[in-house]
């Protein structure tokens, strides 16, 4: 994971859960609803990706009064990054879509 | 409180084996309490099916806190940290602590540096204590013989844990591109 330019799945998951301002921990149990119980982000994984995240300024500490826990939330350009990710994935997704639309050859 | 211990496999090279032995351990009624220098501490408990996990992360009592957290919202129990080295236990089938290959690749790059690092130093010290050896005289050259023979005892198992890390990291590489 040398640069986060190209995000990869966990990644782009995590990044996504951080659109809103949210603790570490319920970034695990949102994907997995999210995803059915399909994805599931390791604690580990979580962790050094969200010290990642944090030294390239995606994600930022939040700072709220009430929480004894640690809040994160997508800094500027952490949502620069994102929707340019998004953008790479519709691509992606057209390209196939777009294939499978035209049908089989027999 | 009765105890038993058992040394090390060595984590660089059998982290596998050791994690399968605390298995052991547990399921036979001795649960692993502490883990320092190489030699595991165990207490009699009731016998547990749990599986355990290492992780190795240096970090502030602070962030240690936040750290279990999320092992413990994954369903993995905080069992014992000691110098960035931090064992969990879970029940069998507890996901994985690692899910992603990258992130599993960084933490082995981030265990070797260190090692790679005093591996070189050992080397060069032992380069340095070799040329006083061959080339100075008297007080020099004795020195020089001793410094070259401990050098010796730090450096060759320095090397073989880094190569075992070495290792490690392409086994990790290789999987995260597959």
């Amino acid at each position: 994971m040398k640069s986060l330019e190209q995000l990869t799945d966990s990644v782009f998951y995590i990044m996504a859960a951080f659109t809103e301002p949210r603790h570490g921990y319920a970034v695990m149990s949102l994907v997995e609803e999210i995803t059915n119980g399909e994805v599931n982000i390791g604690p580990a994984s979580l962790y050094t990706i969200i010290k990642k995240l944090i030294k390239q300024e995606y994600v930022e500490l939040f700072e709220d009064a009430n929480s004894r826990r640690k809040v994160y939330v997508l800094t500027e350009r952490g949502r620069e990054i994102l929707q340019a990710d998004i953008e790479r994935r519709k691509t992606m997704v057209q390209f196939a879509e777009d294939g499978l639309n035209k049908g089989r050859v027999q | 409180m009765k105890k038993t211990y058992k040394i090390s496999n060595g984590l660089a090279f059998f982290e596998q084996k050791d994690l399968q032995m605390l298995r052991e351990k547990a399921a036979e009624g001795w649960m692993v309490e502490s883990f320092k220098g190489g030699l595991y501490t165990f207490t009699k408990s009731s016998p547990e099916d749990v599986i355990f996990s290492i992780d190795y992360h240096e970090m502030t009592p602070e962030d240690e806190e936040e750290y279990c957290d999320l092992f413990a919202a994954a369903g993995w129990t905080h069992v014992y940290s000691h110098t960035g080295i931090h064992l969990f236990k879970a029940v069998p089938g507890t996901p994985p602590i690692y899910s992603d290959a990258a992130s599993k690749t960084d933490q082995v790059k981030r265990t070797a540096k260190p090692v790679y690092i005093v591996t070189i130093a050992a080397l060069l010290f032992t380069i340095i204590a070799l040329a006083f050896m061959k080339l100075a005289e008297g007080f020099l050259n004795q020195a020089g013989k001793i410094g070259f023979f401990i050098s010796i005892v730090l450096f060759i198992p320095m090397l073989m844990t880094s190569m075992a890390l070495f290792i490690q990291l392409l086994k990790v590489n290789k999987s995260s591109k597959n």
